[in-house]
C-alpha cells in the first residue's frame, strides 16, 4: 500500500446511514458501530439486543437494510460481521463471519435470501431461515455461498429487483452488472443479463424504481457527478443528468484544478411512486430533487432544497407517505479507539402535486417529536462537526473508490529507461 | 523473433522485453472505452470499414435523418472536427494505445453505433495473446473474420502492434483482420464486446498463479466465466490450454462447474482445425514443444441457459 494522500488510514471515517421500515414502523440510524432504532408507531426508543456484549459491531457499519415486508433487518460493515435481526423483537438472530469487509447487503424480493457483497467484489447468498425451521434439505443453509463476483472490484451497492428477476450490483470500475436471479441461489448466479456502462467514474449508489412498470428502471449516481436512468432488462442508458451543471458548484474548482474535481453523488433514493428522486451530492448542503417522468423515461431537475447551513446528507430514504428522511453525519475512530460520532436527522415532506414543493416537517407532526431526534441524533449533534465529518467521509469514499490519476508526462517519465522507448528515440 | 522475415521490417523482441507476469488485479492506468459502442473499430481494421471520410459523410446524413429522433447529440461530448482530425493526423490503422481510446471515447456512442450498424464485428478474441503467434496463424485461416488480441503487458502489446503493422506492410492485403488492444480483459471485457458477440475465445498458456492466495488472479474462474459467457454467442467455442497440470485441472473444473459451458467431444475437436493450433501456434506452445512437455487443453462450447424459457 502506498501513502494515503494525507488521509490517515487508521482514522477510518464512516458516513451515517438511515433505513426506514417499509411500513414506517421503525427508523434506524447507524453511525460508526452504533445502531440506533426508533419505533415510529410506539413512539419510543427501540432497544437493540445483541446476544452478548462481545457480539456488538466493533467497527463501522457500512450497510443496513430492511427486508421487503419488514420482518428482517441486516447490518454489516468493516468488522466483517453480518448480523441478521428480527424486527419483532430486535434480537440479533444470526451472525455470519464474512471473510472480507462487507460493503453492501440486500434481501431477495421474497426475503428468503440475504445477499451481501464484500470489498473483494464477491456476492454471497445465505438463507434467512433460522436453524431448525424445518429445512427440507440436509445442506447446511447457514453457510453463505458464493453467488457471483466482480473481478476484484469493490461492490458499492447491491439491489434485488422487486419482480425477483434480477440482481443489480454496482462497482468502482464504472460498471453496473445486471445478473439473472437464479432459481437456486446455492448454485450461484451464472447468467448475466447485461452491463449498464456509461459512468465515467465509480458508481457510488443505485436505486431501483419498482412501480410495476413493464420495464424496470434503475437510477444510479457516480463519482463523475451524474445521475443516470437505466432500463434494467436491456441495460440501456435512458437519461443522464449532470449534477455539476445543475448545481453550479463553482468555488473556482473547475478552472483551477487540472483534474476536474467532479462532485461525487453520495446517495440516491426513489419515492414510492417512482416519480421523485432525491440526490445527495458531495459538499452540497441540501438535497437535489429530480423528477422522473415514467412515461418518457426522462429525468428533470426540480429543485435544490437547502435544509440548513452545513447540512450535507449522507443517507436518505422516502417513506410511504412521501416524506423524505435524511441523515447527515459520520463517525471517526480516534486514536484512543473511541468513536467520534455525529449525526443530524431531518425530515422533509413534499406536496403531492405535479410540481411538488418540499418543506421541512414540523416537529409536532413527527411521531414522538423531540424524543425521536434525541434517540437518533444521540448526544452529540454539533452542526459543524457533522458537516466536517460528512465531508471527510465523502473524501474517504472518493479516495477508496477512485483511481489515482497520473499525467501523461508522468507515465512517459516512468517508461524512459525502457528498451523500446530508447529505440524510438534513436529513430 | 519471427523466423524468415525481413529484419528491417519486423519488430525485434529484444526491444520489447517485459516481465513475464503482470498483476491483473491492480488498478490499470490505460484508457478504457466507456462501452462497446464507444469504440471505433475502423481504426483497428481500416480495410474492413469505410474510409473515415466516407463514414463522416454518412454520419452527417444520418444526423440529418435522425435529427428528429430522441438520440441526443451533445456538442460537448462529440466534436466531429476533433475526431476526423485524429483519423488523419495519426496512423489510421493502429494508434498509440495511450491516446487512442481517450480520443475515441469522447465520441457519441449513438453516432458510432449508427456508422457501425451492419458493419463487421470482432468475433474472435485471444485473451492474453502474448506475442501474437496465434493471431498471425489464424489470420489467413479466417480472412473474413475480425479478431483481436488482448494483452495487459504494455511492451508486449506494443510488439504485437508493430508486428501486425509490419506484416500488413510486407503482405499487402493480408493480415488486415487482426489487431491488438492493450487492456485488462479480466476487468474490462464487457467494455469492448457486446452481449453474444464472440464466436471464439482463446486462453492459451495463461499465467498459472500457483499460490493459493493468488488463485483469484487466474484468468479462468467460475465467476469470470459468467462474464465470458455473456460476451460469447451461444454455440461459440472457448479454448484453453496450459502446460501446468494443476492449472489445466483447475480450468476444466471451473468450466465443468459452469452451467453455460459444455465440453466439446473429442471427435468434434479433431475436426476443428483451430484445435491443432493451440499447441503449436503460440510462442509459449513452441517452447513447451521444444522441451517436449505435456499440455492440458480443454475446449468448451457456450450453451444456452436452461432458464431461458422461464
Amino acid at each position: 500500500m502506498e501513502g494515503d494522500d494525507g488521509l490517515n488510514s487508521d482514522k477510518v471515517v464512516a458516513p451515517a446511514l438511515l433505513a426506514l421500515h417499509p411500513l414506517c414502523k421503525f427508523v434506524v440510524v447507524c453511525v460508526g458501530s452504533q445502531l440506533r432504532a426508533y419505533n415510529l408507531l410506539g413512539k419510543c426508543q427501540v432497544d437493540v439486543k445483541y446476544p452478548s456484549a462481545q457480539s456488538r459491531h466493533e467497527e463501522a457499519i457500512r450497510t443496513i437494510t430492511f427486508s421487503g415486508e419488514g420482518k428482517l433487518f441486516v447490518s454489516a460493515g468493516d468488522d466483517k460481521h453480518v448480523k441478521l435481526w428480527d424486527t419483532e423483537t430486535w434480537q440479533c438472530t444470526k451472525t455470519v463471519h464474512a471473510s472480507k469487509k462487507v460493503s453492501a447487503t440486500a434481501f431477495s424480493c421474497d426475503s428468503k435470501w440475504l445477499l451481501y457483497a464484500d470489498k473483494f467484489g464477491v456476492v454471497y447468498a445465505m438463507s434467512t431461515k433460522l436453524q431448525g425451521e424445518g429445512l427440507a434439505s440436509s445442506v447446511v443453509l447457514d453457510q453463505p455461498v458464493n453467488l457471483l463476483a466482480h473481478c476484484c472490484s469493490i461492490i458499492t451497492s447491491l439491489k434485488c429487483t422487486a419482480d425477483g428477476k434480477f440482481i443489480v450490483t454496482a462497482d468502482r470500475d464504472f460498471k453496473i452488472r445486471v445478473s439473472v436471479f437464479p432459481k437456486d441461489p446455492l448454485q450461484g448466479a451464472h447468467e448475466i443479463e447485461g452491463f449498464c456502462l456509461g459512468h465515467t467514474s465509480f458508481v457510488s449508489c443505485i436505486a431501483c424504481i419498482d412501480v410495476g412498470l413493464k420495464s424496470q428502471l434503475l437510477v444510479s449516481g457516480g463519482g463523475d457527478g451524474t445521475v443516470r436512468l437505466w432500463e434494467i432488462e436491456t441495460a440501456t442508458l435512458l437519461d443522464t443528468v449532470d449534477v455539476r451543471d445543475e448545481v453550479g458548484i463553482a468555488d473556482g474548482n473547475f478552472e483551477s484544478d487540472a483534474v476536474i474535481q467532479a462532485s461525487a453523488i453520495t446517495c440516491v433514493c426513489v419515492s414510492c411512486d417512482g416519480s421523485l428522486i432525491a440526490v445527495g451530492v458531495e459538499s452540497l448542503d441540501g438535497v437535489l430533487f429530480l423528477k422522473c417522468d415514467l412515461k418518457s423515461k426522462r429525468l428533470m431537475l426540480l429543485q435544490k432544497l437547502v435544509l440548513a447551513e452545513h447540512f450535507c446528507p449522507t443517507s436518505m430514504q422516502f417513506d410511504k407517505n412521501g416524506w423524505l428522511w435524511l441523515v447527515a453525519g459520520a463517525a471517526q475512530k480516534t486514536d484512543s479507539c473511541k468513536e467520534n460520532a455525529v449525526t443530524w436527522v431531518k425530515v422533509v415532506s413534499s406536496s403531492l402535486d405535479d410540481t411538488p414543493v418540499f418543506t421541512p416537517v414540523e416537529l409536532e407532526s413527527i411521531p414522538g417529536g423531540s424524543l425521536l431526534f434525541e434517540t437518533l441524533d444521540g448526544t452529540d449533534s454539533d452542526v459543524n462537526k457533522a458537516f466536517a465529518l460528512a465531508e471527510a467521509a465523502t473524501i474517504a469514499m472518493k479516495n477508496e473508490l477512485s483511481k489515482r490519476q497520473y499525467s501523461n508526462e508522468h507515465r512517459e517519465f516512468r517508461k524512459r529507461l525502457r528498451n523500446d522507448k530508447k529505440l524510438q528515440r534513436k529513430v | 523473433m519471427a523466423p524468415g522475415e525481413k529484419k528491417s521490417q519486423q519488430p525485434r523482441k529484444r526491444f520489447y522485453r517485459a516481465r513475464a507476469h503482470s498483476n491483473p488485479l491492480s488498478d490499470s492506468h490505460f484508457p478504457v472505452p466507456i462501452s462497446p459502442a464507444h469504440i471505433d473499430w475502423s481504426l483497428h481494421f481500416p480495410a474492413f470499414f469505410k474510409s473515415p471520410l466516407e463514414a463522416e459523410s454518412e454520419k452527417i446524413d444520418l444526423m440529418h435523418k435522425e435529427s428528429t429522433s430522441d438520440l441526443e447529440v451533445n456538442d460537448k461530448e462529440f466534436s466531429r472536427d476533433c475526431c476526423s482530425e485524429e483519423c488523419v493526423s495519426k496512423d489510421p490503422s493502429l494508434n498509440h494505445e495511450a491516446d487512442f481510446m481517450e480520443n475515441v471515447s469522447v465520441k457519441n456512442p449513438s453516432e458510432v453505433a449508427n456508422v457501425q450498424r451492419g458493419q463487421p464485428k470482432v468475433s474472435f478474441a485471444d485473451i492474453g495473446c502474448g506475442f501474437g503467434g496465434l493471431l498471425v496463424k489464424l489470420s489467413p485461416m479466417f480472412p473474413d473474420t475480425l479478431m483481436v488480441g488482448m494483452e495487459l503487458r504494455d511492451k508486449v502489446s506494443e510488439y504485437v502492434k508493430d508486428r501486425i503493422m509490419a506484416l500488413r506492410k510486407e503482405n499487402p492485403g493480408q493480415y488486415q483482420n487482426i489487431s491488438i488492444i492493450r487492456t485488462n480483459a479480466m476487468k474490462y471485457l464487457q467494455n469492448y464486446f457486446q452481449k453474444g458477440q464472440l464466436q471464439k475465445m482463446f486462453f492459451l498458456f495463461p499465467d498459472p498463479h500457483f499460490k493459493e492466495r493468488n488463485h483469484r488472479r487466474r484468468v479462468i474462474s467460475v465467476a469470470l466465466l459468467a462474464e465470458y459467457a455473456h460476451v460469447m454467442a451461444v454455440g461459440g467455442i472457448l479454448y484453453t490450454i496450459t502446460d501446468v497440470q494443476d492449472l489445466g485441472e483447475w480450468m476444466k473444473a471451473c468450466l465443468d462447474a459452469h452451467p453455460l459451458f459444455e465440453e466439446v467431444s473429442s471427435q468434434e475437436q479433431e475436426l476443428d482445425p483451430v484445435v491443432t493450433l493451440l499447441k503449436r501456434a503460440t510462442e509459449e506452445g513452441q517452447k513447451v514443444e521444444r522441451n517436449s512437455g505435456d499440455t492440458f487443453q480443454s475446449v468448451y462450447r457456450r450453451v444456452a441457459s436452461s432458464s431461458a424459457g422461464c
